[in-house]
């Protein structure tokens, strides 16, 4: 629904977004991963229309003439009025799409109740703690329905309850709306998105979705604890041809297979035959976090 | 258009919350006030306050009612451009330096009106207390000195006014390039300076300058009738208004993130 094509911004001689191609599926919830200063605020800040670009296009599909009708977006650290209740601020946000007072003030009851500052609402924005700030930045993002949500850093600056809050409000509003989000927090990220963006001083070094990811991630490593002697496992491990190492982890052996298949029958085979007293075997599931470390060091 | 007055009338809301809707007049009045009253009771204050040897005579002559209003306007335009100054150089440049423009701007919102509504705001609120400041220094010259004759004082009241609109115009343009709060204050006012003193000291040469519209009001005030060049600085005035506040939309624009 929406693509990002060949945009390029510099700021004096360093080159924040170098040549990005983003391509936004509709229904789908896309993340944006990079380390700090990887050009992920500029590269949104030029989708929402906030920055021009030097080079390059941003093109939404559908009739309307100004992309900003169809967006909500959130910026990393949400300023409001803080002079505003919760309430007047999303009725704000609301007129200033148009619509009558009257709509919007119903549309601001409802958000609020969605993100869960019902209580607050009447209250100063100026009293509200980090968290709430980010739920009432989030629902005045969603005033006009939009079909492309931009969340910036939306759970960088909370504590590990705020995170989880943000994370199930996100999870709930991808039912009926494109996200595309920017993140460091990568446990997050795994948890609600289905594609997955990796940026790198400033250019887009991987795309994917999440599930390719991991599969092509996945390294074939097991995972094996015993009660019996482990020294004996191990050297039981390191005679099979298909193992390339084996190593003695604190207790648990860690076999590196050839490959996946070959390393499932293997490590069962060997378990049954030696009649192994093992209390857990697993395949190493691979992280984001792995993943973006191992992305991030090419 | 509807979206500038839901902006406007957040301005509105804005000076309402932080007082500034009170105290611009209540200083504006206190400033037009105090000048008919202290030169009326100087003779008391002069006696009260002591200082002068037993025995002096001391005959200060009062002035004419007509003589008080070209006085207050040299009140207003040194504490009243300065106060005017202090309250709305943060209408910008505050949204910038707080980053609160940047949920606004993401809406489908123009840029001149996010400026536009707020240079309203400030025109409407200036007006008002330099209204009320005129009302309260009238009121008090008519009680004190006698009557005023109203057309003069209507006359040289709003010529002083377009120079008021012309110094919040550049107070905007400033801030629409620059972000700092004191960086454009301090540039609004030494430019309102420079062109009234310029225009004091070469009369004859800067005959349409905007720095020429306060000795216009006070001979409005005095006579009834202004000097050469009037016309042509009224209007050369106005133009260069709409002509800061154009540019500040098209600088805001190109800025905005900045």
């Amino acid at each position: 629904m929406l693509r990002v094509t060949g945009v390029q911004k510099t700021y004096g001689k360093t080159t924040a977004v170098d040549n990005a191609d983003l391509h936004i599926k509709k229904d789908r919830c896309t993340a944006l991963i990079g380390p700090n200063g990887a050009g992920k605020t500029t590269l949104l800040s030029i989708i929402t229309g906030l920055l021009k670009p030097e080079k390059g296009q941003v093109t939404l599909s559908g009739s309307q003439k100004d992309r900003r009708e169809v967006i909500g977006y959130l910026p990393q650290f949400p300023q409001f009025y803080n002079w505003m209740t919760g309430r007047e601020y999303i009725r704000y946000a609301g007129e200033l799409f148009g619509l009558s007072r009257k709509v919007a003030d119903s549309r601001a009851e409802e958000l609020l109740a969605v993100t869960g500052l019902e209580k607050s609402g009447t209250k100063r924005i100026a009293s509200y703690s980090g968290g709430m700030k980010q739920r009432l930045g989030i629902a005045q993002a969603l005033v006009n329905h939009p079909e492309l949500l931009i969340l910036d850093e939306p759970v960088s600056s909370l504590d590990p309850f705020g995170r989880r809050e943000v994370i199930e409000l996100m999870e709930k509003l991808k039912k009926d709306t494109a996200i595309l989000f920017s993140t460091h927090v990568l446990g997050e990220a795994e948890q609600v998105s289905d594609d997955v963006y990796m940026m790198k001083n400033g250019k887009i070094i991987m795309e994917s979705t999440l599930a390719d990811l991991k599969k092509n991630y996945a390294l074939p490593v097991f995972l094996i604890e015993t009660k019996g002697e482990i020294q004996e496992l191990a050297e039981a491990f390191q005679g099979e041809n298909w193992v390339e190492a084996v190593e003695l982890d604190g207790g648990k052996l860690r076999i590196h297979a050839a490959n996946m298949t070959q390393g499932r029958d293997g490590v069962l085979r060997l378990l049954r035959d030696t009649n192994a007293l093992y209390t857990k075997v697993e395949a190493e599931s691979v992280s984001l976090e792995d993943i973006f470390v191992k992305v991030m060091d090419r | 258009m509807k979206q500038f007055w839901v902006m406007y009338k957040k301005e509105w809301l804005e000076a309402f919350r932080n007082w500034k809707i009170l105290w611009v007049p209540i200083v504006f009045m206190i400033l037009g006030a105090s000048q008919p009253l202290t030169v009326y009771y100087m003779d008391t204050i002069l006696q009260t306050v002591g200082g002068l040897p037993e025995g002096t005579v001391f005959d200060i002559p009062l002035p004419e009612a007509e003589e008080i209003l070209p006085a207050v306007q040299s009140q207003f335009n040194q504490i009243g451009l300065l106060i005017l100054v202090l309250a709305f150089m943060g209408s910008t440049a505050g949204e910038r330096q707080h980053g609160t423009h940047l949920m606004i701007l993401s809406k489908p919102v123009s840029e001149a009106n996010f400026i536009l509504s707020k240079a309203a705001q400030a025109y409407s609120l200036s007006f008002m207390a330099y209204a009320g400041g005129i009302a309260a220094a009238v009121y008090y010259t008519v009680i004190l000195f006698g009557s005023l004759e109203p057309v003069h004082v209507l006359k040289g009241a709003s010529i002083y006014a377009v120079w008021l609109a012309f110094v919040i115009s550049l107070l905007f343009f400033f801030s629409s390039f620059i972000k700092g709060y004191g960086g454009a204050a301090f540039l609004t006012l030494i430019t309102a300076l420079l062109v009234s003193l310029s225009a004091s000291f070469l009369p004859e040469r800067l005959i349409y300058s905007p720095g020429t519209l306060s000795a216009q009001s006070s001979s409005l005030y005095l006579t009834g009738s202004s000097s050469a060049g009037f016309l042509g600085a009224l209007f050369f005035t106005l133009f260069l208004t709409a002509g800061l506040l154009t540019a500040a939309c098209i600088l805001f624009k190109k800025k905005k993130l900045a």
